[in-house]
């Protein structure tokens, strides 16, 4: 089985296809930060061909800072 | 959790569902989902046994080398991502520290009617403070070293005792601890700091077979005062992370039983995340918990 592609209708909205690059947020041992390109990548979330059995993509829409 | 090489941060999210492998039959695309930030093995004893968070094969989401959240997407198992409904997404991130609390709640035993010593007003304690509050702990103290977080913690839950934690000795920071609660020693103290000192001072404060129950980490070793834990059969007990919280936790804020809105006080876009993380780091701000946006 290949693995789904992201849907562009919902209930007969269209909705979800995400069309900006995957960021992320890294940090180093010298616990610098940065903002970078981050996996997986916008055409693989596109494709859906990253995903392994089990798997769903997720896009983050909130996170919270620990602490 | 030494940091060893570059990797992404954040294990606190939720998000929509953009994709869907053909195996999974839960999740379809448009699910607003929580996640769990953890990829237990499912094969050794903790796993087997439902205990999970002692799994020593995980993979935790954020913990050098494993990357986490903080991206705009990610793959993950479905498994562990958890459908929320019309929960608001910053609700869907906070129910990971609801879980470190929920987590807290089982395995410390707080009853109705208990007197409980919270020990620190940052979000572990303030979401500890609610759990509290809905289990019907009477009365509750709270501690901290910040004036700020008190007055925070005051207006969260206003029956709330607060107690400002000043230079003393354990022992001592215990008596004025036991006078806020009106002269009665706490049954249970929730240890949210991992500090020394405020471990010392909660098992001083508590009851004759009372418990001190630690939800914070901190340094390898510590001293603390054996003997009055010896003396007075109090239960010292440990927490490290969580299992099976999220149905819970989820039910706790679509009910409206558990109420964290307030404790968002920062938001920053994902592309000025390291703004966020100044904010969270800088005491002035009176930040307490800092949220990152996708759009």
């Amino acid at each position: 089985m290949s693995p789904s592609a992201t849907g562009d209708f919902i209930n007969g909205t269209a909705t979800l296809k995400p069309t900006k690059a995957n960021i992320g947020v890294y940090t180093d041992p010298e616990h610098n930060l940065w903002v970078a390109e981050a996996q997986p990548s916008l055409e693989s979330v596109l494709k859906g061909d990253g995903l392994k059995p089990g798997e769903v993509t997720v896009g983050i829409k909130s996170t919270g800072i620990c602490g | 959790m030494i940091v060893t090489d570059t990797h992404v941060l954040g294990h606190e999210s939720a998000g929509i569902v953009l994709a869907v492998h053909p195996s999974v039959e839960h999740l379809e695309v448009g699910d607003r989902v929580a996640i769990e930030p953890n990829i237990p093995c499912m094969e050794c004893e903790q796993c087997l046994t439902g205990r999970y968070n002692g799994c020593e094969n995980v993979l935790f989401l954020s913990t050098p080398p494993v990357d986490g959240l903080l991206r705009r997407y990610v793959n993950h198992p479905a498994v562990w991502c958890h459908k929320i409904g019309d929960m608001s997404f910053e609700d869907g991130a906070l129910l990971e520290p609801l879980s470190v609390s929920i987590a807290c709640m089982q395995r410390s035993g707080v009853k109705l009617g208990d007197p409980v010593l919270i020990c620190g007003a940052g979000p572990i304690g303030l979401i500890t403070l609610l759990c509290c509050r809905a289990a019907g702990a009477e009365p509750i103290v709270i501690t901290d070293i910040d004036e700020g977080r008190l007055k925070f913690a005051k207006e969260l839950v206003p029956s709330v005792r607060t107690f400002k934690v000043e230079r003393m000795s354990p022992e001592d920071s215990a008596k004025a601890i036991v006078s806020a609660f009106g002269g009665i020693e706490p049954a249970v103290a929730l240890e949210c700091t991992g500090v020394e000192s405020s471990v010392s001072a909660a098992i001083w404060a508590v009851k004759f077979g009372g418990k001190v129950f630690v939800i914070g980490v901190g340094k390898n070793e510590m001293n603390i005062p054996f003997m009055r834990l010896s003396t007075r059969e109090i239960d010292l007990q440990f927490q490290y992370r969580y299992c099976n919280t999220w149905p819970r936790a989820i039910r706790l804020v679509q009910s409206g039983i558990i109420d964290m809105k307030k404790l968002v006080t920062h938001r920053f876009q994902l592309e000025d995340a390291v703004k966020a993380f100044e904010t969270a780091a800088n005491p002035k701000t009176g930040a307490i918990k800092v949220q990152i946006k996708s759009e």
